[in-house]
């Protein structure tokens, strides 16, 4: 409504300076002064701009959704300009009041723990977190402090007797919830054995502990990200979708463990073929994932991936992508390459990677 | 400070070798000429609020992928808007004070209001580029808009001495159409020649400008070109 009324204002005001341009220069007997002439011209030039801005608004409207916006922009602008530079500094940092304090708290303990006394260094830990408000009060301490344990168990060569009666004693602390708790232990071992092994029948059976671990009342966010990890490692992108973007909006805090969730969020979309949420979040990927440039901890799993679901190259120019930002300009060439010769490639994925393969050449005059 | 220095040295060069290369008897009207950057400082807040609108609020984005939202990017957020608020900008400084100012005083005015013009945009919107591109906006870039300049000048100077407003909308509609031209050879051209066109065209419109602002008089009636005169009837007879 409100766009017609501007249209229908900005053409009348256009009518009517042309009206008002015959008008003087037929019938007017009294020369006009040089002050109307400017005016006219003036009223005239801003009532045709408004009319154009109009137009164009109504008829050809913005498409917000589109990603190749932000990569021409991001491929085309190597730094922002003064003006850019000067509004940032001014703007406040985003991450800075969204840290809660539980997070904080747990930082400055893990930063006094001393790993040389095992024993008191986890008490130290666990009387903390506890004490800190953490996120599910002191059940989730003793059960953090079990599974590191049990990771020592695992790593460290610790006494297994030792580590699963600590895991054993953390779990009574809320008897409801003991079966839970079990698959949870249960699950982490799979996924551990899952992935020294790569046995397809560990992978069915971590997705069925999962399944029941996420859907259980006490499941939280790390068991939906735990279980679209399952999902997508067991081709089933789809049901990851749902189970990712639960684990992200669950999800408290930011920081490492969050950008795996963006990083596994981004790979569903690429897998599913949404190519426009794919490309926005490998846009945006380098704020997200404060480690992208060890790109060592995570270009195996897109490797891994692209093994499980090879009609899908878009996972190529992904890897691509990675490989340039760490400067490994001939793994990106090869990527990009190999992408590119497959049918399967939309042609959104192959208008990016040709744009960032373009990056890569030697610069020519502009 | 290197970027600073980029962005606004060819406007410096050619406002002072403009002034230098007039003004030989008479003062230039510095005060005027301010107001003339004023405006054109001032005209860049209306162009950039639309070409933000044209790119956030439409399809016609000037460096959209797709050459029809980008060339109508270019023709109405350079063409249109940004020669009418110089324009405008400068029409306003003209009606307000510079009435007086004789016809290289407006011309130069309005060329002082492009340049203002470009090294704003130049500060605001392409500081971020390298540099070799930002170095090659001030040889291109920098004179199309000191051009244009020109252009607006011959139309304000033929509309004040005939009293007519036909000029006005004339030389309004050249300079978008040169302005359009310039910012979309690339749409239609492939890269290792979408700037030739670009050079031989600034090449022209530079010469002709220079030609103009050349034969342009300080003060009616008194001109530093030397005309051959022929000697009068009772001198030859003599």
């Amino acid at each position: 409504m409100m766009i017609l009324l501007l249209f229908a204002l900005a053409g009348m005001w256009l009518v009517a300076m042309l009206v008002w341009a015959v008008f003087t220069l037929t019938s007017h007997n009294q020369v006009p002064r040089q002050r109307e002439h400017y005016i006219r011209f003036l009223l005239t030039g801003i009532s045709l701009l408004a009319l154009l801005l109009c137009v164009s608004w109504y008829f050809f409207p913005r498409d917000y959704d589109d990603p190749l916006d932000q990569i021409f922009t991001e491929t085309t602008k190597n730094r922002p300009s003064l003006l850019e530079r000067f509004l940032a500094s001014s703007r406040r940092d985003p991450n800075q009041s969204i840290i809660p304090e539980a997070e904080r708290a747990t930082v400055r303990a893990v930063g006094k723990v001393d790993l040389t006394n095992d024993e008191a260094g986890w008490e130290f830990l666990l009387d903390q977190l506890s004490g800190a408000g953490s996120l599910s009060d002191k059940h989730i301490a003793h059960r953090q402090v079990a599974l590191a344990q049990y990771i020592m168990m695992e790593r460290a060569d610790v006494d297994p007797d030792s580590a699963w009666s600590r895991v054993r004693n953390a779990i009574p602390y809320n008897p409801s919830l003991e079966e839970y708790e079990t698959r949870r232990f249960l699950a982490d071992t799979l996924r551990a054995r899952y992935f020294e092994s790569g046995d397809a029948e560990l992978l069915a059976k971590l997705r069925k502990t999962m399944e029941f671990v996420a859907g259980h009342r006490a499941g939280n966010f790390e068991d939906q990200y735990n279980l679209a990890l399952a999902y997508l490692l067991d081709g089933a992108p789809e049901k990851a979708l749902p189970a990712i973007v639960s684990a992200d909006n669950l999800w408290p805090t930011r920081g490492s463990m969050r950008s795996n969730v963006y990083f596994v969020m981004m790979l569903v979309h690429t897998i599913l073929d949404n190519d426009k949420q794919a490309l926005t979040m490998l846009t945006n990927f380098r704020d997200n994932y404060s480690d992208w440039i060890y790109v060592e901890n995570y270009l195996p799993d897109i490797v891994d991936l692209e093994k499980i679901y090879p009609d899908k190259p878009a996972l190529a120019v992904q890897r691509g992508r990675f490989h340039q930002w760490v400067n490994d300009y001939r793994s990106a060439c090869e990527a990009y390459d190999g992408a590119m010769v497959h049918d399967d490639l939309s042609k959104t994925w192959q208008i990016a990677a040709t744009m960032w393969k373009m990056e890569m050449t030697p610069a020519v005059a502009p | 400070m290197i970027t600073v220095l980029l962005c606004c040295w060819t406007s410096l060069v050619i406002f002072l070798w403009m002034v230098q290369g007039k003004y030989y008897w008479t003062r230039p009207p510095w005060t005027i000429l301010l107001a003339f950057a004023g405006a054109g400082l001032a005209s860049c807040v209306p162009a950039m609020l639309c070409n933000w609108f044209l790119s956030e609020k439409t399809a016609f984005w000037a460096f959209d992928l797709d050459p029809f939202n980008s060339f109508a990017g270019f023709c109405i957020g350079a063409g249109v808007s940004e020669e009418l608020w110089k324009f405008g900008c400068g029409l306003i400084v003209v009606t307000v004070m510079g009435r007086d100012i004789g016809d290289a005083g407006r011309m130069l005015g309005f060329i002082t209001v492009g340049l203002a013009f470009a090294t704003v945009e130049n500060l605001s919107s392409y500081s971020g580029i390298s540099t070799p591109q930002l170095l090659a906006r001030g040889f291109i870039s920098v004179p199309l808009h000191a051009a244009m300049g020109v252009i607006q000048g011959i139309a304000a100077n033929r509309a004040y001495r005939g009293n007519v407003a036909w000029p006005l909308f004339l030389g309004y509609g050249v300079s978008i159409g040169l302005h359009t031209l310039h910012d979309t050879w690339g749409v239609f051209l492939p890269e290792p020649w979408v700037w030739l066109p670009i050079i031989v065209m600034m090449a022209m419109l530079g010469a002709w400008a220079f030609q103009v602002w050349w034969r342009v008089s300080e003060v009616p009636g008194l001109s530093r070109i030397q005309r051959p005169r022929k000697a009068s009837k009772s001198v030859q007879e003599w």
